[in-house]
């Protein structure tokens, strides 16, 4: 069981207080907010024993360099993935995802595929687009059902079409839209019958309920810390360990190599590095991935499981209230049942300004929440809202009481505008 | 967004709002001009941008029932 009202003495944010009010955050999906454990893991590497790793003997540099290596067996330890060498770091799931994709022959006699579904978000669709539209890969997107459900038999029908060895289903494990979740079981292993590679986008699952990376049978993953009580501009993406080997990297330089060489014939010869290493180029964020073990850290001194189930509660709680106030003016997208969701909603306004009742609800009670295409422009298109909408997004940290009165504000607005 | 960004956004709201009728408009009637004229950042950077110039008071809002929206306008 979670204890809400310790939790919530974790978090300094929520006790802001704005004209004399306290502020409701429901904008986790976005960015979540910070444990002071987190907070003070990313202030004691500042202060205290800043420095690189792994290049200096002094100790502030080997005191960086274990903490900064923990917390990669910490990521690892935390999605089951079999070695921590299977953990890169990189910026964010947008950088991660880009990075596995590149997994991809784009070079082979026969063309490869890359498969995503409609609502995915920006970071799993603007490069295969990009890509597409320069001739290097076919790409096939599944559209999202209505009710979200995953239509696994056109799935098959495009996976069966597809170059064995050279193609990559990159999907959303829980869209941040519809809040459905995909069967990544089911659909990993129709993928590997015909020898290609799953890579999933788990910025929207990775910080909400546990995940196991070789009992899911997932290839490579992206996930955000900044999602998941971390800091800002840290992600990571794991890899099976044969995956990474073959996998070229993005950038490249300092730490990425073992040697540069100079050759009798003039010539230079570099002599990379093996996996997570030749990822990692340049110097890294090393406060960032200290925070990020901190974050996980903190995750699981909660439990994901306790987190998984008490955001259900959160959800249940969400689409009921929605249902029974403002059932006939609004339209929540995604699964009915709180159980097949994730606490999330994006909320079509049937002719009010998502931006407009955002702007509203900051500023009649400080409810903090996203309105527009969240990302994801091309789905929203696609289903003709053009206008986008409201999404409000809880975590671990918000309770049934803030629940209640966003929905009493929400009702408030779309009385006050028609 | 940047700095650069943020200021493009702003320049782009006045500008616009100088050239509506009564110099008001709704957030969907910003968003849509913007974008029919090619020089929208992303639209959802519109709002935020809206808010901050109503902070400054370089526009105000009401809300229109009729229109289901609120209205801003250049503060005169």
């Amino acid at each position: 069981m979670i204890n809400i009202n310790a939790i919530r003495e974790d978090f300094p944010a929520l006790h802001e207080l704005r004209d004399g009010k306290p502020i409701i955050y429901a904008d986790s999906a976005c960015m979540s907010l910070k444990p002071k454990q987190v907070i003070n893991a990313l202030v004691d590497y500042y202060s205290h024993y800043t420095a690189c790793a792994g290049r200096s003997p002094h100790a502030f540099s080997r005191e960086t360099t274990r903490l900064y290596n923990e917390s990669r067996k910490k990521i690892a330890a935390f999605i089951n993935a079999k070695d921590a060498a299977e953990v890169v770091w990189v910026k964010n799931t947008t950088e991660a995802l880009n990075l596995g994709s590149n997994i991809l022959k784009l070079d082979s006699k026969e063309k490869p595929t890359l498969i995503t579904t409609s609502e995915s978000h920006n970071s799993n669709l603007v490069k295969w687009v990009r890509l597409e539209s320069i001739g290097k890969i076919n790409l096939k997107i599944i559209p999202t059902h209505i009710d979200c459900a995953f239509d696994i038999e056109k799935f098959t029908s495009v996976v069966e079409k597809c170059p064995p060895e050279n193609f990559l289903a990159s999907l959303n494990h829980v869209s941040n839209v519809t809040a459905a979740h995909i069967p990544v079981k089911e659909l990993g292993k129709i993928v590997h019958e015909h020898e290609g590679l799953l890579q999933l986008d788990a910025a929207q699952s990775f910080p909400h309920a546990p995940l196991d990376v070789q009992k899911m049978g997932i290839d490579l993953l992206g996930a955000s810390m900044h999602k998941a009580l971390g800091p800002t501009g840290m992600g990571i993406l794991y890899g099976k360990y044969e995956i990474l080997e073959q996998l070229e990297p993005l950038i490249l330089g300092g730490e990425t190599v073992s040697d540069v060489k100079a050759l009798n014939s003039g010539k230079v010869k570099i002599e990379m590095l093996n996996p997570p290493s030749k990822f990692e180029a340049g110097l890294q964020n090393y406060a960032g991935a200290i925070g990020s073990g901190a974050a996980v850290d903190y995750l699981n001194s909660v439990g994901m499981e306790n987190i998984a189930k008490y955001e259900v509660h959160l959800a249940r709680k969400m689409l009921t209230g929605l249902n029974e106030a403002l059932g006939d003016k609004i339209q929540i997208l995604g699964p009915k049942d709180p159980t097949q969701r994730a606490a999330l909603a994006a909320i079509d306004l049937k002719g009010i300004n998502p931006h407009e009742v955002a702007i509203l609800m900051d500023e009649m009670s400080n409810i903090f929440l996203r309105s527009g295409y969240h990302c994801t422009h091309y789905w929203h298109h696609t289903i003709n809202l053009n206008e986008g909408t409201l999404r409000p997004s809880w975590y671990l940290y918000n309770t049934v009481e803030e629940i209640d009165i966003f929905i009493e504000t929400l009702e408030e607005i779309i009385n006050m505008l028609t | 967004m940047s700095f650069k960004d943020e200021e493009k956004v702003i320049r782009l709201i006045i500008l616009l709002l100088e050239d509506m009728p009564n110099n008001e408009a709704t957030t969907k009637e910003l968003i849509d001009e913007a974008t029919s004229l090619g020089v929208a950042d992303c639209p959802d950077r519109i709002p935020s941008a809206l808010v901050e110039l109503a902070a400054k008071g370089q526009i105000k809002k009401h809300i229109s029932r009729e229109k289901k929206a609120i209205i801003w306008s250049l503060s005169s």
